[in-house]
């Protein structure tokens, strides 16, 4: 393996780095691969970077890179890790990345691991898989925000993966940083001593270097024995156009080359490399390091994240892995233009290559024609694959108001999971069969200032929420859980929060089981026809001030017709709310002689063009657009 | 001009093989522009022209437009009626000087009552005005005081209509602008809804959108055009199309023609509808057949003929099939419903 370490760099600088440690680039040999067999696994450590949205966590990891001379030091180096264009829009990752770095440290070279994690509550499931690959991590802390809802969030994630915890507060050169009452709070809400939190700052290097040298001393290498039977566990995987499913997965215990699946099923390893960054192939992937296997999987459907993979002759227990992710908001998904539904059905076919953690249904609606019942992760989720699927697809589409999986009690005994309002049992079947109906609830964190503390108790309250707990993070900051339905929170929960704390109040959710709810079903109708669009499954407190909004909203977004439009909202057969829209009295154009007739016609050919695009719902015309200000507009 | 008109009138008649003695001319229109401004000489020559060619009868409608600016007197309009006028329209367009000086005409109130006058004197029963409504600031009040005042001077024919801004109008762009509003939609439906009870009320027939006759005084010109029959435009502005009088001149004399206009067959079915359900009378049936070969019924949206009629918006006559008065206040919607 050749050494090569990096141009001399001068006279009191080089000697204080020697101290603390220096990065080196390894570069592949003739082969073109990395060797990594001669790596002990006392010399590796696999990390992750923890924290919430915007506080530098992809800041803090170019600049790991850097340092490490993964990659040079240029102005662009800009948040390597986020891939996707939406993910770097939004400033938070999506999917798990890795990184791996070589760094000399006293007299040994380590491999380091960085484990990316995605930094978004509807992510939490894949954060916790990146952590389980871990050993230790950094809880990267804003010095002038302080703590998050999310840093709350995923220190109890990585509290609960039992990894060893670095506190950092960054970006503590801003005007607004206060590192010591952050560092007091670290103290107060995780038990964290004050004095070990790293005080840095990504952006302008400031103590940077100080960073992986921490990591070395205080995160333990693996525990995986080099000779005991491959085992390896997968974390995270994506397609590749030309290679198929590449698995990133960290190998427990072995180095064979051969692996089968725990799913039986058995894959020919062709190619195994290190992310550093791009995908670099090495010589193998032995017990303790993380890097991509290439298995000629075909179908992103196979990699099954959590799954763990064994020497064939071998197989034992399983790794604990993970519960699947759970689709937890359902929304049907249409195109504006009909005419687009095969366009579109082959942009989501393969928009699903790379996130298999969307579920997909077909789903015909009478007022939105042909269309997708997609299952998400979250609203953020549910965002993000719409943003994607408009950016990187030019679509046009309408997203129905998100539903979340309801579960119906049967007094037969059976089960039923509703993910569309259409599925939802009528009323009358619902007194004569149903036991009970249930709703998916969580457990909530909010942390804000302290001067709108009264009015996020009144918001949590009108959306049914039971507080749990209420802790000061220090003399301004407070800490509220609440324990809230998830239907709540995925109906403009976090715009009316940002809202109310002028968008200085963080927060994050986890799921928290089921309970029973008094639901009923509203359906909206036109000239007594409903809309199979606009049902939705609402809480029987609430059902007569949505129904009212709604109808009010309808009216201003329908035009006015030959003969008059009733709008009604109905519960079973009881109409809760109603408005009606009068007929056209004129619309007539003035002058029709000689040469306005051309015009006339002209004119007559644009409306007919405009009522194909119409769906007509108890004789009334709506227009697709109509739908979709109506959806995308909630206020 | 007129060697360019007469050239272009006799060619046209030929191509289309109008040139029969046998099809009487229904009618004939002197409009576009200000007519009245030419020498009475010229129209002596077209007229001749037509008599010539075709056969214009004691019956032919001969109708001129008229500028209420211009100071004709009687005796010229008698001389307009010796040669064979008949029939005498004056664009009024208001009986208010701010709005025609908004308008842009260089007419005043009375210099347009005086005209109205001294033509109902010549052409008795026979003299046709217009009036438009809908001006920026204009209440329901001023509209009907005006339209009062209008039934006490007007003679049997009247067009009333809503004032439309034309796009590249300077007040198209001062509307965009906000600097001036124009009555809303409810407004504008009580000003038409006025406007017919007012004309009514005056023995007034509300026989097409904008138009209203008493005695019998339709347009028999524009009511050809509604029913569908035959028309040859004659001249630089027959379509407001020629926007270069001296190269549609040098065309006419070289090649005998200006242009040539002809409708497809879909087209004409669509434009029958659409015109007949602006008039009274609405689409006849026999007529509609002869000229498309196919039934009015059948071609029509059936769903939506069934509808508009139980909502009162169209009746089914035994020889037509007519919109009501609520029906022709909605023809642009009634249309885009009934044509399949």
């Amino acid at each position: 393996m050749q050494h090569h370490t990096s141009s001399k760099a001068e006279g009191v600088t080089q000697a204080l780095k020697a101290d603390i440690g220096q990065g080196c680039r390894i570069h592949p040999n003739s082969q073109g691969v990395i060797e990594l067999e001669t790596f002990d696994i006392g010399q590796i450590r696999n990390f992750s970077i923890i924290a919430h949205v915007d506080h530098g966590k992809s800041t803090l990891a170019d600049r790991l890179l850097e340092l490490s001379q993964t990659i040079s030091k240029r102005k662009d180096n800009k948040q390597v890790l986020d891939k996707l264009k939406v993910e770097r829009e939004r400033g938070i990752t999506v999917k798990a990345q890795s990184a791996s770095m070589f760094y000399d440290y006293k007299g040994k070279r380590y491999l380091l691991n960085l484990i990316d994690t995605p930094g978004h509550m509807d992510f939490n499931f894949e954060v916790s898989r990146s952590l389980a690959a871990c050993q230790g991590t950094l809880l990267l802390v804003d010095a002038a925000q302080g703590i998050q809802a999310q840093t709350v969030a995923n220190f109890y994630l990585a509290y609960g993966q039992d990894i060893a915890i670095i506190p950092v507060i960054n970006k503590i050169d801003l005007p607004a940083a206060d590192p010591e009452r952050v560092a007091s709070q670290i103290e107060v809400a995780f038990e964290l001593p004050a004095s070990e939190c790293l005080q840095i700052s990504a952006k302008s290097n400031l103590n940077v270097d100080q960073i992986l040298p921490t990591i070395i001393e205080n995160v333990p290498s693996p525990s995986g024995n080099i000779n005991k039977p491959f085992k390896a566990l997968l974390f995270d995987s994506w397609y590749d156009t030309y290679v198929g499913v590449i698995c990133l997965m960290a190998v427990i215990d072995g180095r064979d080359k051969i692996v089968s699946a725990f799913s039986e099923r058995r894959y020919e390893v062709s190619e195994t490399g290190i992310m550093y960054p791009e995908q670099t192939p090495s010589s193998s992937l032995q017990a303790g390091q993380v890097g991509y296997f290439v298995l000629n999987m075909k179908a992103l459907s196979e990699s099954h994240v959590g799954d763990t993979f064994f020497d064939h002759k071998h197989i034992g227990t399983p790794m604990p892995g993970f519960t699947p992710a759970k689709p937890m908001v359902w929304a049907g998904i249409f195109p504006i233009d009909t005419a687009d539904f095969e366009k579109l059905d082959h942009s989501i076919a393969k928009l699903t290559l790379s996130d298999s953690s969307v579920v997909i249904q077909k789903e015909t609606s009478t007022a939105l024609g042909q269309g997708w019942r997609l299952g998400f992760l979250g609203t953020l989720h549910m965002d993000v694959f719409r943003q994607r699927l408009e950016q990187e697809y030019d679509a046009n589409i309408i997203i129905t108001a998100p539903t979340v999986p309801y579960k119906i009690d049967y007094r037969d005994g059976t089960q039923k999971l509703i993910r569309n309002p259409t599925e939802f049992p009528d009323l009358d079947e619902v007194n004569a069969k149903v036991k009970s109906v249930q709703e998916p609830m969580v457990k909530s964190t909010i942390i804000f200032q302290n001067d709108c503390l009264g009015d996020i108790m009144v918001l949590c309250g009108s959306r049914r929420g039971v507080q749990l707990e209420h802790t000061y993070l220090d003399e301004n900051r407070v800490l509220l859980k609440y324990r809230l339905p998830l239907a709540e929170v995925v109906t403009d929960f976090h715009d009316e929060l940002k809202g109310i704390s002028s968008g200085f109040a963080s927060f994050d959710y986890e799921e928290d089981g089921y309970d029973d709810a008094d639901l009923v079903k509203m359906n909206i109708t036109l000239n007594s026809k409903p809309v199979d669009a606009l049902s939705i499954i609402l809480h029987r407190s609430q059902a007569e001030t949505v129904s009212r909004d709604w109808v009010k909203r309808l009216k201003a977004l329908l035009s006015r017709q030959l003969f008059e439009i009733v709008i009604q909202a109905t519960i079973g057969n009881k109409v809760i709310a109603r408005e009606g829209l009068s007929a056209l009295r004129k619309n007539v154009i003035a002058k029709c002689y000689g040469g306005d007739v051309s015009r006339k016609m002209k004119l007559l050919n644009k409306q007919k063009e405009g009522k194909k695009r119409m769906k007509a719902i108890g004789g009334v015309e709506v227009s697709q657009e109509a739908f979709y200000d109506f959806m995308s507009k909630k206020k | 001009m007129e060697h360019a008109l007469i050239t272009e009138l006799e060619t046209e008649l030929v191509q289309w093989g109008l040139d029969q003695k046998s099809r009487p001319v229904r009618s004939v229109y002197f409009g576009g522009g200000t007519p009245s401004l030419a020498r009475p000489s010229m129209f002596k020559s077209i007229l001749g022209v037509l008599d010539r060619l075709c056969h214009l009868t004691k019956n032919t409608e001969i109708s001129m437009e008229g500028n209420p600016s211009s100071m004709i007197s009687v005796k010229s309009l008698r001389s307009l009626r010796g040669i064979g006028i008949n029939r005498y329209s004056l664009g009024v367009q208001s009986f208010q000087n701010h709005i025609l000086r908004e308008l842009g005409r260089d007419h005043t109130s009375s210099s347009a009552l005086r005209s109205l006058l001294e033509a109902r004197l010549v052409w008795p029963g026979r003299v046709s005005m217009d009036l438009i409504m809908g001006h920026a600031g204009q209440t329901l009040d001023d509209w009907t005081k005006e339209l009062r005042f209008t039934m006490d001077v007007v003679d049997d024919h009247i067009s009333l209509y809503h004032l439309t801004v034309e796009p590249g109008t300077e007040l198209h762009s001062t509307v965009a602008r906000g600097m001036v509003t124009l009555p809303d939609n409810d407004l504008g439906t009580d000003m038409y809804e006025a406007m017919i009870e007012l004309t009514s009320q005056a023995g007034f027939e509300h026989y097409e959108v904008s138009n209203f006759a008493r005695n019998g005084a339709y347009s028999i010109h524009n009511s050809g055009h509604w029913l569908g029959i035959d028309y040859l435009g004659i001249g630089p502005g027959a379509h407001g199309r020629i926007r270069d009088p001296a190269g549609w001149m040098h065309q006419c004399t070289e090649l005998g023609t200006g242009r040539t206009q002809a409708i497809d067959a879909e087209e004409a079915k669509r434009e029958l509808i659409v015109l007949g359900m602006r008039t009274k009378l609405g689409v006849e049936l026999e007529m509609f057949e002869r000229n498309t070969g196919q039934e009015l019924l059948k071609y029509l949206d059936a769903d939506a003929t069934k509808a508009c009629i139980a909502a009162g918006l169209i009746t089914l006559r035994p020889l037509s099939l007519s919109p009501t008065e609520r029906g022709m206040a909605v023809a642009d919607e009634l249309v885009a419903r009934l044509i399949p």
